[in-house]
């Protein structure tokens, strides 16, 4: 067998590579015990400099990594991606250091484990074949399996990360088994590949494996984004995890597998789609009756979150539907609001748990407006948001995507993701009901300390951005529309 | 020489025994091990299929594939070893603290 050196172009790969080191680096000097306060800010400054290396990169057009067999490629689409990432991780490790000091987790590991799972995210959404995306997919997985395990002594968030571990290394299995029926189609894992055998004549056997091949790899990315049926283990990890890692793992992680989805069904599975079309739809609905008929009835706050969290993915399936550049656009548009969003809800919890108090229950929350006006601000904007109330980014957001459906001939998909979507308003406006008009049942025990600085900075970042995109959303809707301008 | 669909029949029924295994079995190391079966399953198909296309890709995701294996078994053992410790028992029927 002959085999030759490929040419490869490091360039394409730069963010990645600036990440991983960003990671390494991080976890070197969390070794030393005097270095532990600065290293959250060490993080910070290392993610801030690879997303201005991200940014300097964006509108270069496509870079191969290698044009014999491509794996990752450099384009605005991964780009983009990539910084809203690095923006959801820099949140993280604002509203983790408090919460971090408070656990006794506050180890270098934890925040270059986070830089990992960024790395791994980043290479999921520059794929171009199916192999990166599997390796990005492990690195991002085995990350958060350790993260969301990170308070070894607490059972709940011991018994989290199993649930998690087990069903994502289920999962693993169902996309790797996938790849490899894909595999055999076409000769190839590489994306083109696959999307040339899809257009040319196949013959039955190919279309098996096709076929069983997609089946296999929405059945693993749907365990990713908590599709319905493979949803039943999201509330439970996001109880029992640490909160900002919760924040981390509804964001980053959910939008990771959505980046990889749109190039997926949008570049590649084109020429099934009368077959996935229908699954998906059904689905994606049932997506969203589940998520937030459940959510209804939750007392539990994460467990709400995690609920509405299943509702937002069953929205951010309707668009794939119409397969147009609109649709994407608008998937990206809403995955960007989607993490400023959820982040700051999740990060409310964890900037109160941060100072002792329990935050558990809706009652934990009773009050919240006269002890803490501005936390419950932000909160208050967060839930409108969510709920999809105007002038928030959540309002434009919902808009976008509903907007897109409509064109692309779904009319009923619309109206019924609609209709639950006024069902979501209970759920979230009763959270801001039990914060400003019930009383405090009594002053929670242990809450003396005061809000952590970098938590708050965080949150009114995020609330702040909300309100921005709410008013002047074009902005973002064509850095979204430029992002996607680059798939194929 | 063995026709390539004896060898994607034996992977398919290697990832079947592997799901069924941790879909049936309550023992944490056990779903562990049927989760690597399901893996298998999935490397034989690629090197069948690699070896039919006269490809070396194929093989070469094997060793990765093995490689990331490796790392997520080292981290699940680990987990289930905290959970042992914590609540001594590796049984995941046991393990349903988060209920609502």
């Amino acid at each position: 067998m002959n085999m030759a050196l490929p040419a490869i172009n490091l360039y394409a790969v730069m963010p990645q590579i600036f990440l991983v080191s960003a990671a390494t680096v991080v976890l070197i000097i969390g070794l030393f015990e005097r270095f532990r306060k600065g290293i959250p800010y060490l993080s910070l400054l290392l993610l801030a400099v690879s997303g201005v290396f991200a940014v300097n990169q964006l509108g270069q057009g496509p870079v191969a990594f290698s044009d014999t067999s491509p794996m990752m490629v450099m384009d605005d689409f991964g780009l983009v991606a990539t910084l809203v990432f690095i923006a959801g991780a820099m949140l993280t490790v604002l509203i983790s250091v408090s919460y971090a000091e408070a656990r006794s987790i506050d180890r270098g590991e934890y925040y270059a484990l986070l830089i990992y799972a960024v790395s791994g995210m980043s290479m999921m959404a520059a794929s171009t074949d199916l192999f990166s995306f599997f390796l990005g997919l492990e690195v991002l997985s085995i990350s958060l399996y350790v993260l969301i395990g990170f308070e070894q002594r607490e059972a709940g968030s011991n018994e989290g990360a199993l649930k998690y571990f087990l069903l994502g290394a289920f999962a693993s299995g169902f996309i790797l088994y996938g790849m490899a029926l894909l595999y055999g189609a076409s000769g190839s894992t590489e994306y083109d590949v696959i999307a040339r055998t899809l257009a040319g004549e196949r013959s039955d056997a190919v279309n098996l494996l096709l076929l069983g091949g997609l089946g296999l790899l929405l059945v693993g990315i749907g365990f990713k984004i908590s599709m319905v049926p493979f949803h039943a283990w999201t509330p439970d990890v996001y109880q029992g995890a640490p909160t900002p890692v919760a924040a981390f793992l509804s964001t980053g992680s959910k939008a990771a597998a959505f980046v990889v989805l749109i190039r997926l069904l949008g570049s590649v599975f084109p020429g099934l789609q009368m077959e996935w079309v229908p699954l998906i739809s059904v689905l994606a609905i049932l997506t969203i009756a589940v998520g937030n008929v459940v959510a209804l009835v939750q007392t539990n706050l994460k467990r709400l979150l995690a609920y509405s969290s299943i509702a937002h993915a069953g929205y951010m399936l309707l668009p794939f539907m119409s397969n147009s550049q609109d649709g994407s656009a608008s998937i990206v548009f809403y995955l960007i609001v989607y993490t400023a969003m959820n982040l700051g809800a999740f990060g409310v919890l964890a900037v109160l748990a941060a100072r002792g108090a329990s935050c558990a229950t809706l009652d934990d929350l009773a009050g919240l407006g006269s002890r803490q006006p501005l936390l419950a601000a932000v909160m208050a904007v967060v839930m409108f948001s969510l709920a999809g109330i105007p002038p928030t980014a959540g309002f434009m957001a919902k808009f976008y995507l509903f907007s897109a459906v409509v064109t692309g001939g779904y009319i009923e998909l619309a109206v019924i993701g609609l209709l639950f979507s006024g069902v979501s308003l209970y759920y979230y406006l009763r959270v801001v009901l039990w914060m400003y008009m019930r009383p405090a049942t009594e002053a929670p025990a242990g809450a003396t300390g005061r809000l952590s600085f970098s938590g708050m900075t965080a949150l009114c970042l995020s609330a702040l951005a909300i309100l921005a995109v709410g008013v002047f959303p074009s902005e973002l809707l064509q850095l979204a529309e430029r992002a996607v301008m680059t798939l194929p | 020489m063995i026709p390539v669909t004896y060898y994607l029949i034996l992977s398919a029924a290697l990832f079947l025994v592997g799901a069924t295994g941790v879909l049936v079995r309550r023992n944490a190391i056990i779903v562990l091990m049927s989760i690597e079966l399901m893996l298998n399953g999935a490397n034989l198909s690629f090197v069948a299929f690699a070896r039919q296309f006269g490809m070396a890709d194929g093989h070469i995701y094997v060793f990765l594939v093995i490689t990331v294996a490796a790392a997520e078994v080292a981290i699940g053992l680990a987990l289930v070893i905290l959970l042992f410790r914590n609540r001594g028992t590796v049984n995941i029927d046991e393990v349903r603290s988060l209920r609502w």
